[in-house]
């Protein structure tokens, strides 16, 4: 059972509301709209990869028997609902250019595999299902390398 | 022997009951984003309290008045109240947040939905509050928050570079990754969370309560000096065990699952059972004493007769007054809103209600009217002095900092 | 007995009580440390030509009178609308059954028993709300012990109508005879009437303390120089160095409606 939208983004999102107003109030200053985007993509990323590596040690934990069912399935929850939040706040942002665009397709395939792989974790282990849960969780590893790569050569 | 029983009882009540949702969450925050940058202000948070605590209780044992009993007496009936509103705002807050972290611990143990165990939650408070005995309240959670050690062996187990550890305490400074406007922000968190003003209105109503006197003095100060210290040392514990596990993967906490992850990393099930025990009892213990200290806000600044030691039907309003807290806190709780949300939002605001709560303490621990030989001697002026400096400085930047900041994102 | 007062001594003999720091907005207590509410004010009477303090008043009544603008107002019509009677005074309670006055206020059992009956939100919830919880105890008593289950109002013990407050005194504009202005009431001083060891009594205002600033007049440091902390202290007695204390023999009239204290022509720097 998943519980509401929790997790890193709703803290994000309250956070990015009085960012944003203090960026408007900025804006007569002439900041970068370029760099803004990029700024709330590594945001993102960053929000993506704390819940996608939250998930994966989670389900570590359980298929090497150091957590029960109830407690990695709680958290898995969590971070699938975060994951998946993070990913829809980032489709929501306008990137300002077209050269910014590139920088949106490349955010937002790294977010929607991360939510995917996450999503396998989190299905395979509501199943009880430990030889699908390891894989799922080598395939979150990759995805969150490329989160954690992506995230770095933009800021 | 007996009196040394006692004496160990309420040290170890101490400890096992310093920690709550705000700590839990706050240092396990600091320690995923800062590692061990913030520890100085756990520190200076710790002794702080102490300081305070030990002047509320020395009043309230020596002349029976209980803290908010002098706010009114001292600022005025109209800046009284406005003490009276912020702080009960601030408490009532924490009240939410710890009803909302005792069903994030169920749900933990449980995988059934918090939102499930919130309104349960509520009502096993308010029938607590009621019908258990003062003393075997404080000191059945008290004792069982000691399950929270498990986070100082989980550390130790994970045989960390204590060198590199220690001199990122030692030496702070900010990291790379952060800047230093949420440094700051964070510095002024934590500080909240070792320094919220219920602590003292529950630890002086207390005294009140369990009818210290005179001789109860040194009790009260081997609690302060030994319990609240050792009890700091379980948040840099906390705060440690996140910057170990957490801090390295880029996991940043946010919920109260992730909290628990290290001691898991660590010590496997059996740390987990104990964790959900620590988590149980520290925020259902706190819950009880935010609950507790609502009603004790308001019944002393109007003077109404209050506390668990007289009998329920002679102190109605005071336990009207826990009892529709208890019933706002879990309606807002139902409205979805994240409780961890509310625990940040709750210790930033603790840090903007401080200063006038503790100048009316400072100020009467020096009258000879109450105390008599008992005023603060040098050193307790010279501290208070300077922590109600420190205590305007941090309440003046905790707004700035959290728009400047966006609550620390 | 009580922690802070000794037996025998009432208040502190021989030294004026400063009525604002040491009577006003304290605990009541009864003879058993029951707590029987807050001073929310004091009632002074004229008695030839001297001013009296006869009475605390203590109840929303009176409390919502200290409130500023709206607040006060709103208390008040509250107040006025849940009280049965048809033109509400606030209760005073005779300083003659005051026992001690030290960190609280001590009143005598006849005194305690009055206060609790006129209690009415507290006999409405124990009543309504608590008494219906399972569980609820509080003596013998179905209502809690040997308090009454209605509040008994004592019609001689209102308010009278050209009574006067401590709250009105405190605060207002001090004005010297030639018209000069000395800063405005910031503490109010009286003795026993007549000395007593068994009880309080009335007291009579012997001094008024009036400076230009008000902030912090109240927190104590003016009547015990000693008091620490150091640097809070100093601060303190600096920011309020321009006060003065006039015998009430200096003051020539109090004009209550306008808030002002005039004083005689000799009086004053």
């Amino acid at each position: 059972m998943t519980s509401g939208g929790r997790g890193v983004t709703a803290r994000r999102r309250a956070g990015a509301a009085l960012i944003t107003t203090a960026m408007l109030l900025l804006a007569g200053c002439g900041a970068d709209p370029g760099a803004v985007y990029r700024d709330s993509a590594v945001k993102a990323l960053e929000g993506s990869l704390s819940e996608a590596r939250t998930a994966e040690l989670a389900g570590r934990l359980w298929v090497t028997g150091r957590s029960t069912h109830s407690f990695a399935v709680v958290v898995v929850g969590e971070s699938d609902t975060g994951v998946g939040a993070d990913a829809a706040w980032f489709e929501q942002q306008q990137p300002p250019r077209r050269v910014d665009d590139a920088v949106r397709q490349q955010t937002t395939d790294a977010l929607d595999g991360a939510a995917s792989a996450v999503q396998s974790v989190r299905i395979a282990l509501d199943r009880s299902d430990v030889p699908a849960t390891r894989a799922a969780l080598d395939e979150l590893r990759s995805a969150c390398s490329e989160l954690e790569t992506l995230a770095e050569a933009m800021s | 022997m007996k009196r040394l029983f006692a004496v160990a009882l309420g040290v170890l009540t101490a400890i096992g009951g310093f920690v709550d949702i705000g700590d839990l969450v706050t240092n396990a925050a600091v320690g995923s984003r800062f590692g061990l940058s913030l520890v100085w202000v756990v520190v200076v948070g710790v002794l702080g309290i102490c300081v305070f605590a030990e002047m509320s209780g020395r009043v309230a044992a020596v002349s029976g008045r209980a803290t908010f009993d002098l706010i009114r007496e001292r600022l005025g009936p109209r800046v009284g109240l406005a003490a009276l509103v912020g702080s009960m705002a601030v408490t009532f807050l924490t009240l939410t947040a710890e009803i909302g972290g005792v069903a994030l611990a169920l749900e933990l143990a449980s995988s059934v939905n918090y939102l499930l165990w919130v309104p349960v939650v509520g009502v096993l408070v308010w029938v607590v509050l009621w019908r258990v005995r003062f003393a075997v309240l404080e000191n059945a959670f008290g004792l069982a928050g000691l399950a929270l050690i498990v986070f100082a062996v989980a550390v130790w187990k994970l045989g960390p570079d204590w060198g590199a550890l220690t001199a990122e305490a030692t030496h702070p400074a900010v990291p790379a990754t952060e800047d230093t406007t949420t440094y700051w922000f964070y510095a002024v968190a934590l500080f909240g969370a070792a320094m919220t003003p219920y602590e003292v209105f529950f630890f002086s109503s207390g005294g009140v309560e369990e009818k210290w006197g005179a001789d109860s003095l040194r009790t009260m100060r081997a609690n302060v000096f030994v319990g609240f210290p050792l009890g700091g040392l379980l948040s840099v514990a906390i705060a440690a065990a996140a910057a170990i596990v957490l801090r390295p993967q880029g996991i940043e906490v946010s919920s109260l699952g992730q909290v628990a992850l290290p001691v898991l990393a660590a010590l496997g099930k059996v740390g987990l059972v104990l964790v959900l025990i620590g988590f149980f009892a520290a925020t259902f213990g706190a819950a009880c004493e935010t609950g507790l200290s609502v009603g004790y806000s308001v019944a002393q600044y109007f003077g109404w007769q209050w506390g668990k030691f007289v009998e329920p039907l002679r102190a109605a309003r005071f336990h009207t007054v826990v009892l529709l807290s208890c019933v706002a806190g879990v309606g807002i709780l139902l409205t979805t809103v994240d409780p961890i949300l509310v625990t940040e939002y709750s210790v930033v605001f603790s840090a903007l209600a401080l200063p006038l709560t503790y100048l009316p303490i400072l100020v009467v621990a020096n009258d000879r009217t109450y105390l008599g030989q008992h005023v603060n001697g040098r050193l307790a002026n010279l501290l208070g002095t300077a922590y109600l400096v420190v205590v305007v400085v941090a309440s003046a930047a905790a707004i700035p900092l959290m728009i400047l900041t966006g609550a620390g994102q | 007995m009580t922690r802070d007062t000794s037996p025998g001594r009432p208040i502190e003999a021989g030294t004026p009580l400063s009525l604002g720091l040491r009577l006003l907005d304290h605990q009541i207590l009864g003879r058993e440390q029951e707590m029987v509410g807050n001073v929310d004010d004091v009632a002074l009477e004229d008695r030839d030509g001297r001013l009296v303090a006869v009475g605390l008043l203590r109840g929303p009544g009176a409390w919502a009178h200290r409130q500023p603008g709206a607040l006060g107002r709103w208390g008040r019509a509250i107040w006025r609308r849940l009280d049965p009677r048809e033109d509400p005074r606030p209760l005073v309670l005779p300083l003659d059954h005051v026992v001690a006055v030290g960190s609280a206020v001590h009143v005598d059992p006849w005194a305690d028993s009055l206060l609790a009956g006129a209690d009415g939100l507290e006999l409405w919830l124990r009543r309504h709300v608590v008494g219906r919880i399972p569980g609820a105890r509080g003596g013998d008593h179905p209502f809690g012990g040997d308090l009454p289950a209605v509040p008994q109002k004592e019609t001689d013990l209102d308010l009278a109508p050209g009574a006067h407050l401590l709250s009105g005194l405190l605060g207002a504009r001090v004005v010297r005879g030639d018209g000069s202005d000395a800063g405005r009431v910031v503490e109010v001083r009286a003795v026993q009437v007549t000395e007593m060891s068994s009880r309080v009594g009335p007291l009579l205002v012997t001094s008024v303390v009036h400076g230009p600033r008000r902030l912090g007049g109240e927190l104590g440091y003016r009547e015990d120089p000693r008091m620490g902390p150091l640097l809070l202290g100093s601060a303190l007695r600096w920011w309020h160095r321009h006060d003065a204390e006039t015998a009430w023999g200096d003051v020539r009239s109090v004009d209550w409606a306008a808030s002002t204290v005039h004083l005689h022509e000799r009086a004053g720097r």
